[in-house]
Order: C-alpha cells, then sequence, then structure tokens
C-alpha cells in the first residue's frame, strides 16, 4: 500500500512523501449495578501523508484505505502544499526497524468477570453512594512512518487499564474520586484500588473554604503533572519561534530556581522509540539546576533555529506535525510527603484543581484554578477545603526555590506525552474564596 | 454510503443473539484546515474521516463497536460478534422494512466549501491577520485558523428509521498577542456556523480581528484580580457558558436518568431564580450548535428547560430515555462514528430580560464586569463550576474602573442561578466546542447580560 502510494506521488511530481499509519483495536467494559452496562470493541485505521510539492509541504488524511482514495489524497496533498512559501524538512535516512513491546493480557472474559467483582466491591465499599465508571479496557497499536528516502520504523505495544470513578455521599453533600491501574491486569489489586478512590473521595466530605490571602501550598503530585501538562508548551521551539513563549532568548539562563526538567522517552507507560518524523529519541534535560538547556523541536524549528533536532516532532495521521514532550518528568525529592507538611504552620494541601484548559494563560504564564485540598495547621492535616481558587504565576512558582517530596509518580497517560512529579512544596500561593 | 440491502442484512446479525434494539451510524466527513501565523500559511491540512458505528440494546444496556472497513462481509461479522457478546440465546428475526425520514431543510450551505478554492480560503486568514495586526503598536503576534466541515451521515435502526443528512460547518479563530516590557497578553475571537462559504461574506472581519486584538492591548494594562466574593456582572454572548456548566450538563439526561446531579427528580419544582427561563433549541437557522436531525435520527427541537426558575425539562436520549421512562428529546448527539451518542446540548440559551447593562453596573458598589468569557468545566456529579474571565473590569461604585486579569469564576450550579438578581435585553449567541463522554461536538452558548448577587472571584491581586 505505501510502495502504491509513493507510486503515485512520483506521478504526480510529488518530491518528497512521507505516510504515517496507524492501527489500533481496542476494547472496553463498564459495569453497571451488578451488569456489564456498556461494552465497546473498536478497530480502526488510518492513513496520513505529507508531501512536498513545488516550495510547499501539505498534509492530507483518509480513514479509507482503499487505493482509489489515494488519488485524491495526493490531489489534497498538492493543493495544500500550493498555500506555503517554504517546504517542512523530513528525514533523509535509510533507517529501517520494527520493534515490538507487549504487555501480558486477560482474556476478554476475565475482563468482564473483573469489572463486575470490581464495580461489586466498590458499591459495597463505606459511604459509596454510586459507582459513575468501573471499566476495564485494553487495546493494541501499530504505528508506522516511512517515506520516499528509505526510512521505515514500525512500533507495536498494547496496554491494559482499570479505571474507577465512585460518587461518596455523608448526609446531602456528595463528592466523587477515581483511581486508576494501568499494566499487567492480573496482578491488579482490586482493594488497593478501591481504597485509593473511595478514600479520595470520602476524605473531600465536609469541605469548607478557607479566608482569602497567601498561603504555603503542597501541590499534590497529579496537580504539579497537571501543571507541567499545560505548561510544557513554553519549552516548544515553535512557539519560541512564534513569540508566544516566555523562553524566547533565554536558552543558558538561570529562571527555575534550583529546578531539574528531563524528558525520558524510555520510562512511563511505554517507550517512545522515535517521533512521528522517524526521527529517534533520547532523554534529555530542558531545564538542569534552574537552567534552561535545550527546546523541543521538530525537524523543521531545528532547522530554523540551527540546533540540533530533538526528536518531538508529534503527530497523529489526522494532523500536522506539533511539538510535544514524551515523558516530561520533574525528578523525585528525598522527604516524605508528612516531613513537608511538618513545616508549615498554617499552609494547605492542593489535590485537584479544575478548569485547566480554561483558567490557564499559557502566554503570560499567570493560572487561577478552583481547587479542593486540606489545611495544614501546625504540621497536621486538619479539614478538607473546598470551593476556593488558586492563582499563581508558573514561571514565578518555579523561580523560588521549591521543596520536593519522595512520592515521584506518573499521571494517568492521556493523548501522546505523559507527566511524571512528586509532590512540591511553593511559597505564598494566593488564595480566594 | 451504504445500501439498504446491506445495513438491513448488517442489522439482523446484530439483533440474533437477541437484543431489542439495533442501530447503524454511517459517517463520511470531508474537513480542511489552514493556519496562518503572521500573515504566512503555516499548515495546510485536509482529510477525509469514514466509519460506521454499530450499537445494540439490550434493555438499558448497551453494546457498541465501530470500524472503518465497510466490506459487506466485515460489517456482518463484526455485527454477529457483538451480539454473542451479550450472552444471550440465538433467534431468528424477520425482515426490517426502513422509512425514510424527511425534514424540511433549515441549516443549508449557500456556497459549498468544497468547490471554494483553498486561496480564497487563506484570503480570510490574510484579511483577519492584516486587521488584527495594523490595530495597535503593541500587537506582536497573530495567529488565525480556518476550518470547514462537510460531515455525511446516515443513520438507521430496527424501529425502520433511515435518516440522511449533511451538516456543512465553518469557523474562524483569531489569536492576537499584544507584549509589552517582556509581558505578553492575549485576545480571542473564533466566530463558527452550520454555514456554508456565504458566512464569510457576511462576516464583518475587521471588527472580528479588532476585537481579538483589542482585548489583547487592554488586558496589558490589567492588573491581578482581587479574590473573594462579590457582585459579578457576565456580559452577553460567550458569557452563557455559565449557564452551560452550572446548569446545561446538568439537564443532560446522562447524569439525571441515574439519579445524579442538582435537578434529577426535581421537575416542575424551582431551581434556579425566577428571573431565568432558558431553552436548548437545535432549530434556529444555520446554527453552530443546529441540527436537523440528531445522532439517532430524532428530530431536532426546541426544548424548554427552565421557566421563570420552574424546572420543565431535560435533554434526553433513546437509551437514557428507557432507564428515566422518557420520549428523547432530539438531542442525542456524538462527535463521530467513534462514540456511541448520547444526551448533549445544542444551542442552549438563557432568555432575554429587561434590565440594561448600564443599570447593572450603575446599581453595584463594589465588583467584577466579565465582558468576555473564557471556556470552564463543571463536576455533574457535585455541581461545582469553574470558568475564566477573559477580559474583566473592576467596578467601584457603579463605575468600571481599571481593567484585571487572570480572575476565574467558581460557584455550585445550585446556588448560582438563584442569585441571578438582574437579566439584561442585550441577548447574544457565542460558539464553543462542549467535551464530554460522547466527544467533543459543536453548541452555541448564548445569554443576555446577568448580574450575579455573589460569586467566589479567584485571582492573585490584593
Amino acid at each position: 500500500m505505501i510502495q502504491q502510494l509513493f507510486e503515485l506521488a512520483e506521478k504526480k511530481r510529488i518530491a518528497e512523501l512521507e505516510v504515517l499509519t496507524s492501527q489500533s483495536i481496542n476494547f472496553s467494559v463498564q459495569a453497571y449495578e451488578g451488569k456489564i452496562e456498556s461494552y465497546k470493541k473498536t478497530d480502526t485505521a488510518g492513513l496520513g501523508v505529507r508531501g512536498t510539492y513545488q516550495s510547499g509541504t501539505g498534509y492530507a488524511y483518509t480513514e479509507r484505505l482503499r487505493p482509489h482514495e489515494f488519488e485524491t489524497l495526493l490531489d489534497m496533498v498538492k493543493d495544500n502544499a500550493s498555500l506555503m512559501k517554504e517546504k517542512e524538512p523530513m528525514l533523509q535516512e535509510k533507517q529501517k526497524g520494527s520493534w515490538h513491546d507487549s504487555q501480558p493480557d486477560l482474556t476478554e472474559e476475565d475482563k468482564i468477570t473483573l469489572a463486575l467483582e470490581l464495580e461489586a466491591q466498590a458499591r459495597a465499599a463505606e459511604e459509596v453512594s454510586d459507582v459513575s465508571y468501573a471499566m476495564i479496557s485494553s487495546g493494541e497499536s501499530t504505528r508506522q512512518i516511512a517515506n520516499t528516502h528509505g526510512l521505515d520504523k514500525t512500533y507495536r505495544s498494547n496496554y491494559s487499564m482499570a479505571y474507577l470513578s465512585v460518587i461518596v455521599k455523608r448526609g446531602e453533600e456528595v463528592e466523587t474520586d477515581s483511581a486508576y491501574y494501568m499494566g499487567d491486569l492480573s496482578k491488579l489489586d482490586r482493594a488497593k484500588l478501591i481504597d485509593e478512590a473511595v478514600g479520595k473521595a470520602r476524605r473531600k466530605l465536609g469541605g469548607k473554604p478557607i479566608p482569602v490571602g497567601r498561603y504555603q501550598a503542597v501541590l499534590d503530585r497529579r496537580v504539579v503533572c497537571s501543571l507541567l501538562g499545560v505548561y510544557s508548551g513554553v519549552f516548544s521551539a515553535r512557539n519560541v519561534l512564534q513569540g508566544t513563549s516566555r523562553l524566547e532568548g533565554q536558552l543558558g539562563e538561570k529562571l527555575f530556581g534550583s529546578l531539574d526538567l528531563l524528558d525520558d522517552p524510555y520510562s512511563g507507560h511505554e517507550r517512545v522509540l522515535f517521533d512521528d518524523e522517524g526521527m529517534d529519541t533520547s532523554a534529555r534535560y530542558l531545564v538542569r539546576d534552574g537552567i534552561v538547556e535545550s527546546y523541543l523541536h521538530s525537524l523543521q524549528t531545528a532547522a530554523e533555529m540551527k540546533q540540533t533536532p530533538t526528536g518531538h516532532g508529534i503527530r497523529s495521521y489526522k494532523g500536522t506535525v506539533q511539538i510535544a514532550p514524551h515523558r516530561l518528568q520533574i525528578p523525585n525529592g528525598t522527604t516524605g510527603l508528612n516531613d513537608l507538611f511538618s513545616e508549615m504552620t498554617n499552609g494547605i494541601y492542593i489535590t485537584d484543581v479544575q478548569g485547566l484548559h480554561s483558567g490557564t494563560n499559557t502566554v503570560s504564564g499567570d493560572f487561577s484554578l478552583a481547587a479542593q485540598g486540606f489545611r495544614i495547621e501546625n504540621g497536621q492535616i486538619t479539614s478538607p477545603v473546598k470551593e476556593i481558587t488558586i492563582a499563581h504565576n508558573f514561571f514565578d512558582m518555579f523561580a523560588q526555590p521549591i521543596k520536593q517530596a519522595d512520592d515521584f509518580d506518573f499521571s494517568m497517560p492521556g493523548g501522546h506525552s505523559q507527566y511524571g512529579a512528586p509532590s512540591i512544596l511553593f511559597e505564598m500561593i494566593a488564595v480566594s474564596s | 454510503m451504504l445500501h439498504p440491502a446491506t445495513i438491513e442484512r448488517v442489522m439482523l446479525a446484530a439483533l440474533s443473539y437477541g437484543g431489542d434494539f439495533a442501530e447503524v451510524f454511517v459517517e463520511n466527513k470531508v474537513e480542511q484546515n489552514i493556519s496562518m501565523v503572521k500573515g504566512e500559511v503555516e499548515k495546510a491540512r485536509s482529510g477525509q474521516d469514514f466509519g460506521i458505528g454499530i450499537r445494540i440494546f439490550h434493555g438499558n444496556d448497551y453494546l457498541y463497536t465501530y470500524t472503518s472497513n465497510e466490506d459487506e462481509e466485515h460489517l456482518i461479522e463484526t455485527a454477529r460478534l457483538l451480539s454473542q457478546a451479550a450472552k444471550k440465546s440465538e433467534h431468528k428475526n424477520k425482515t426490517i422494512t426502513f422509512q425514510k425520514r424527511f425534514f424540511v431543510p433549515r441549516h443549508l450551505a449557500q456556497i459549498d466549501p468544497r468547490v471554494v478554492s483553498i486561496h480564497q480560503k487563506r484570503d480570510v486568514l490574510a484579511e483577519l491577520n492584516h486587521h488584527a495586526m495594523a490595530y495597535h503598536t503593541a500587537i506582536s503576534q497573530v495567529r488565525t485558523r480556518y476550518f470547514d466541515e462537510t460531515q455525511k451521515v446516515l443513520i438507521a435502526n430496527s424501529e425502520g428509521v433511515w435518516a440522511e443528512d449533511t451538516r456543512v460547518r465553518t469557523r474562524i479563530f483569531v489569536e492576537a498577542i499584544a507584549t509589552e516590557d517582556g509581558q505578553k497578553q492575549r485576545g480571542y475571537v473564533a466566530p463558527g456556523a452550520q454555514k456554508g462559504f456565504e458566512f464569510y461574506n457576511e462576516l464583518d472581519l475587521r471588527a472580528l480581528a479588532e476585537s481579538a486584538a483589542d482585548t489583547a492591548v487592554r488586558m496589558l494594562e490589567a492588573k491581578p484580580c482581587p479574590g473573594g466574593k462579590m457582585p459579578v456582572v457576565i456580559d452577553n454572548g460567550f458569557g452563557g457558558v455559565i449557564f452551560h456548566e452550572a446548569c446545561g450538563h446538568g439537564m443532560e439526561a446522562t447524569a439525571v436518568a441515574k439519579g445524579k446531579g442538582p435537578y434529577a427528580g426535581k421537575l416542575g419544582q424551582q431551581v434556579v431564580s425566577n428571573k431565568v427561563s432558558a431553552v436548548d433549541d437545535g432549530t434556529i437557522n444555520n446554527e453552530w450548535g443546529s441540527l436537523h436531525i440528531d445522532d439517532e435520527g430524532t428530530p431536532a427541537k426546541r426544548n424548554v428547560l427552565i421557566e421563570k426558575g420552574i424546572l420543565k425539562g431535560y435533554l434526553v436520549d433513546k437509551l437514557n430515555g428507557r432507564r428515566m421512562g422518557m420520549e428523547s428529546t432530539g438531542s442525542s448527539r456524538r462527535q463521530s462514528y467513534r462514540f456511541a451518542p448520547t444526551s448533549r446540548m445544542t444551542n442552549t440559551y438563557i432568555l432575554g430580560g429587561t434590565d440594561k447593562l448600564e443599570d447593572m453596573i450603575a446599581t453595584t458598589e463594589y465588583g467584577l464586569y466579565a465582558k468576555t468569557m473564557g471556556g470552564g468545566s463543571v463536576n455533574t456529579t457535585t455541581g461545582d463550576f469553574n470558568f475564566a474571565v477573559l477580559e474583566g473590569y473592576m467596578i467601584e461604585n457603579g463605575k468600571l474602573t481599571y481593567p484585571v486579569k487572570g480572575a476565574t469564576l467558581i460557584g455550585n450550579g445550585r446556588q448560582t442561578m438563584y442569585d441571578v438578581d438582574m437579566v439584561g435585553n442585550n441577548f447574544l449567541p457565542g460558539q464553543g466546542m462542549c467535551g464530554s463522554i460522547s466527544g467533543s461536538i459543536p453548541v452555541n452558548v448564548g445569554q443576555p447580560a446577568l448580574r450575579v448577587s455573589q460569586l467566589t472571584v479567584g485571582g492573585s491581586g490584593q
């Protein structure tokens, strides 16, 4: 199929063509009130191309993988390329290879049983009034990237996951929280997963606002990961070039206190061996000891800034090449979480934030988010807190010295990138209520 | 699209092991995207989405599968395997006779975007870019994006429904960045409609570009917003996101069917201030969130949600309708064949009142005027919502005093809409994308200006 496309591209005078194919098979079941309420099984495939025609680069994709669609597909490439003044570079090396990472998987029967057991056991837990999700899902995907310069790489992997979201009720008050497990489902500790989701929801019950003011705050690792997810775009060379990143002209500057920020594509839920332009990836520090060491590059931005490509050109078969980190992480600290609390006389421990897509300004670094958490008084967690907002500036908070706990973990994967961090103590976050 | 005989065979296979309802959804969508940075095209892409979704009901439970492979053999086998998964016994079904569903076309495209040259589409962006850049010397960067899609859908089900539609939508995005003394602020507009290319002949592109640039420039002067509880005046248009988040999601059957959220079991009761009346109307000609038929083939309707504070109705899809013993309200939607449909909003509005915006400000001693809203989100279980203010001003002694940045509004849907004490006469719709369990779909939010007597404003100012 790919060879056919290459031949047709040559006929149509498309100088270079890059093809990205993706196939995935997914399965998920959700149990509710002792029955399987939802059962989904899907198989999809898509094909995205990027081609050089005259002076520009055009993109096109199709989900109808039939040779008679290829004509239209390549005409779209030419049409789109005609709008561009400059072409995007493609990898010009004959790199070939095929990799397969595989995890053990249960039978469909066993996944259904597991979902039912998870739901029944969660429903029976203390103060649980309903189970929003007791879901078992798994999938397998294959990604292939090839171009007319002889590049041809394939990566195949699979995953399995359990996700639980519960509602707890006390009097008229309801709260909700969730927990997930990723990996070999035969090793899933159901009780532990249920305790986590139910425990997190229950401890929020009885939450109250605290007075407006500035507080020392520990942001839970999940919250730190969320903020990293929002603000990782400031390291994108594309945003730097477009004048929408505060890091423009700041390579080598000490902007981030004593922070280390590392992108390690070999860690997290699965390895990223090569990006969607076919570039091999490697671990690299974006920030070391507070100093900005590197931007994230695609082939295009690296060429434009005359820097070394970093293998961060990311696309889906439908999309255009974007820049994103693979497994961006703040390394683990050495202090226990409770030891961080013990340093606080009147502070707050933030466990949840909402409104990340709207309450954050990626250009200025300002954010203002709805939040929940706990009061910390004289070194101890005292009472739950809700109906507050926290506000700060991403650049300012990391410019100060920070204290890291030793509870590093990765956040739930979503999309290409995954983030990892420990909980961190920050000085003086503005709280409104 | 697929032949009726093929669809019938697929449907019979879907019911071969029981099941009391089967549905086939076929989607073919062509889209075009162009993005421009500082007057140069940055990326241009187009493509075709294609897939078939098959859904089976067993009472209140469902099975769903989708595939991009349209071979009849493959579809029948896929449907049969899905049917088998319910672990019921095999049984014979009769034939299904389809009745084509007709409707009066209200949202047609006059100029099909597929026949408009790509260079004309680029010219729209170039014009927007020019006006935004020229607006003020502080404008350092302008990013614009053009989007159009033509989505053909076919929905057939075992009740004999056969419904087809073509939905043409287009939208532009303008983001202006203003820079001063190392500080950067942004302004943003994104109008869209269920129209063809004629939309751009009707729009005032200059006014749009300048309004995005104006927000960015004004915000350079802004101080951090003071936090605390205060009255908030939320202006018209996209400000309607407050009702969308605070109430709308809680009125979707997805939340109500399981007795969850603040509005379950409250029909006929007062749930918000008696100054508030709200509808979800999928029938408005050519609107961004309108539909001829929903994604289950049910004709779209004007659904009254709230009348003078009293809860009058929910937004219901077929499956949740079974759970609630209610009919579908033509509100079942999905992003694409990759999602099973569920109850969602279309164009959701608070209806206009009689108050004037200037009176709302004049009668406020100390508070916030939220001129332009950003997005938001809600936890439908607890009713807690949050959203962002893109452009805001402090009100002191009945007058606007200074611009503020970084403001967020938080509250609980149960309470906030009780606290609406003034409703304006300046109704305006606004377009957005709403994300939920059946994906991301185009919706309109809209309202006249409102004053909420007390809301928690989050900010880092003193």
